[in-house]
């Protein structure tokens, strides 16, 4: 995968004629969005190079960022702010590297009934983080979230990876290898592991006697690593990720917002916008060239649109798709409702985007292939321009009770 | 050791047999290996086996683990595995669905790559896909050496 690479000599020129092309980029809404930029709900968000590590990039292209302040549970002293968070729609609570956190803000381990401390190992589908369970008090813009549990990634306290953690993939426990100081999971639920409160769990929650002897628990749904914008005491019912467009041939960075709340405030009115309602998994479906794609999903963890599409020639020398020249193709969104909505997907070459401009982060026609056939994931690109509600589960706002997506 | 139970192809048709009341405990293989070395490799697995045969000829190995996850092992007719495949709300034990491939799918994994929702691993050893999010995960991995002949990517799900 691409690194970030710094050259001296970009073409600004370039970008100008090809941001005023405008070839499809401005259909089904893209662009004209109003993005928020003040309010206590307003968090800032922006997608650009991420953490450096030894002076060297360790993110990607088209990964959005924010900043967090943490807390020791009822200080108002006691306090860091850490940047470099992604902002991660499919995925659920807030998980930050060990490495990034100051030993001046203690943070208490959680507990179960024994108090014994708890871990966890966090799958995702490139690897795994492992790390202890402590609570925090969380603010991000004004919102706060009081002593919920969080994730501490490679936890130095916790050093031995079970055995059934391990088996899962590569170990994601470093900013270099995790690409970022943290993750902000506010996904359409809650809990990112709902079943983790009964049976046989394997490979999710922890409970260590010792550092050393961590074993498969089931934890109490409370004491779960869950989405905190739920326990915000406003602004609780769904987000808006609010990102500029961004011309064909890319942008050095964006600026944006995450707004909390969906008809709460004056400033997240719900408008213009069409409910796609998802399914227990988030999931909504794709029509694409004639296949039923039941899987489909609206990502901003994923740094590209992910299409399952054989024939889009993939490049040579990064993992995204190179075609001859720009695709564009219609894809319909339905939802069990029988909402339908019909989405411009441009798919441009991605060894012209990346030689065109070496240095930029945004890019909002970058394809890959998705080996999965039951799913496109529309990932970051697609939130360019737009204001994407996330309507969340349980949770009900002027138009309808998640969790369902709408843009 | 009792070798695996295969149910043999009835016409074209997909034939589905649960083994879940036969003698021997449910076992899987891993990538690569030998189908008689399943039953040392899958009792942890702790799920059912179905065996099913497709139109060409090599056998697919189903079990649903107690996570709910639905793990396939695809069988050449001389009992090798040369593919494997997850879908579910978890992601199974990689070590023991892979067997030797693991290694080289952690350390292709580790490679530089951005987001956390998809993995592809291409390399002339092996082929391998990992995407989705908590709650839903798919992911598959073949040697494409062991591949029958007429068999693809595609038809391995």
């Amino acid at each position: 995968m691409r690194r970030i690479i710094a050259l001296a000599a970009i073409s600004i020129s370039i970008v100008l004629v090809t941001a005023c092309g405008g070839s499809g980029d401005n259909v089904n809404g893209v662009g004209g969005n109003t993005i928020a930029t003040a309010g206590s709900n307003v968090a800032a968000v922006v997608v650009n190079a991420g953490p450096t590590v030894n002076g060297q990039s360790v993110g990607d292209v088209n990964l959005l960022f924010t900043s967090v302040t943490i807390c020791t549970p009822g200080s108002t002293t006691a306090c860091q702010t850490i940047n470099n968070i992604q902002v991660d729609t499919q995925s659920y609570g807030l998980r930050i590297i060990a490495s990034a956190l100051s030993s001046a803000v203690t943070l208490p381990a959680e507990t179960n009934a024994a108090n014994y401390p708890l871990a966890e190992c966090t799958q995702f589908a490139d690897g795994y983080t492992w790390g202890s369970l402590h609570t925090v008090d969380l603010t991000i813009a004004q919102e706060k979230a009081a002593g919920i549990p969080i994730q501490v990634i490679g936890d130095p306290a916790y050093p031995s990876v079970p055995a059934d953690c391990a088996s899962t993939g590569a170990q994601e426990d470093t900013v270099e290898t995790f690409g970022a100081n943290g993750i902000l999971g506010i996904g359409p639920f809650d809990q990112d592991c709902g079943t983790c409160t009964t049976g046989t769990q394997t490979g999710h929650y922890y409970v260590c006697p010792t550092a050393s002897t961590c074993a498969d628990a089931t934890v109490l749904l409370a004491q779960e690593v869950s989405n905190p914008v739920y326990e915000f005491s406003t602004d609780n019912n769904g987000v808006i990720i609010e990102l500029p467009v961004v011309p064909a041939g890319g942008s050095a960075t964006v600026s944006g917002a995450l707004v909390f709340g969906i008809d709460t405030q004056q400033n997240n009115v719900f408008q213009n916008a069409t409910p796609l309602y998802a399914d227990t998994n988030g999931d909504v479906t794709a029509l694409y060239k004639s296949a039923s794609l039941a899987d489909s999903l609206f990502d901003t963890g994923s740094n590209a649109n992910f299409v399952p599409d054989t024939t889009i020639p993939t490049c040579s020398d990064n993992p995204f798709l190179c075609p001859s020249s720009t695709l564009t193709t219609t894809v319909t969104m339905e939802d069990p409702t029988g909402t339908v909505s019909a989405l411009t997907l441009n798919i441009a070459n991605a060894d012209t985007l990346f030689n065109g401009n070496p240095t930029f982060t945004a890019f909002s026609n970058l394809g890959s292939q998705n080996s999965d056939t039951t799913a496109l994931v529309w990932g970051l690109p697609f939130f360019y321009g737009r204001n994407v509600y996330v309507a969340f589960d349980g949770r009900t706002n002027t138009v309808g009770t998640g969790p369902f997506y709408a843009y | 050791m009792r070798q695996s139970t295969r149910v043999r192809a009835l016409g074209s048709a997909l034939i589905v047999a649960s083994l879940a009341q036969s003698a021997a405990p449910p076992a899987l293989a891993a990538l690569g290996a030998d189908v008689a070395s399943v039953q040392a490799d899958g009792l942890h697995m702790k799920g059912e086996v179905r065996v099913s045969t497709s139109p060409s000829g090599y056998d697919i190995h189903e079990m649903q683990l107690p996570s709910g996850t639905v793990v396939r092992e695809y069988v050449t007719v001389d009992n090798k595995v040369f593919a494997v495949s997850w879908r579910g709300p978890s992601i199974p034990d990689l070590r023991q669905t892979l067997g030797t491939y693991f290694p080289q799918y952690v350390a292709a994994s580790s490679l530089p790559h951005g987001g956390h929702h998809h993995l592809d691993i291409s390399q002339p050893g092996l082929v391998a896909h990992s995407s989705g999010n908590m709650r839903s995960y798919f992911g598959f991995a073949y040697v494409p050496s062991l591949l029958p002949p007429n068999v693809s990517a595609a038809d391995i799900r």
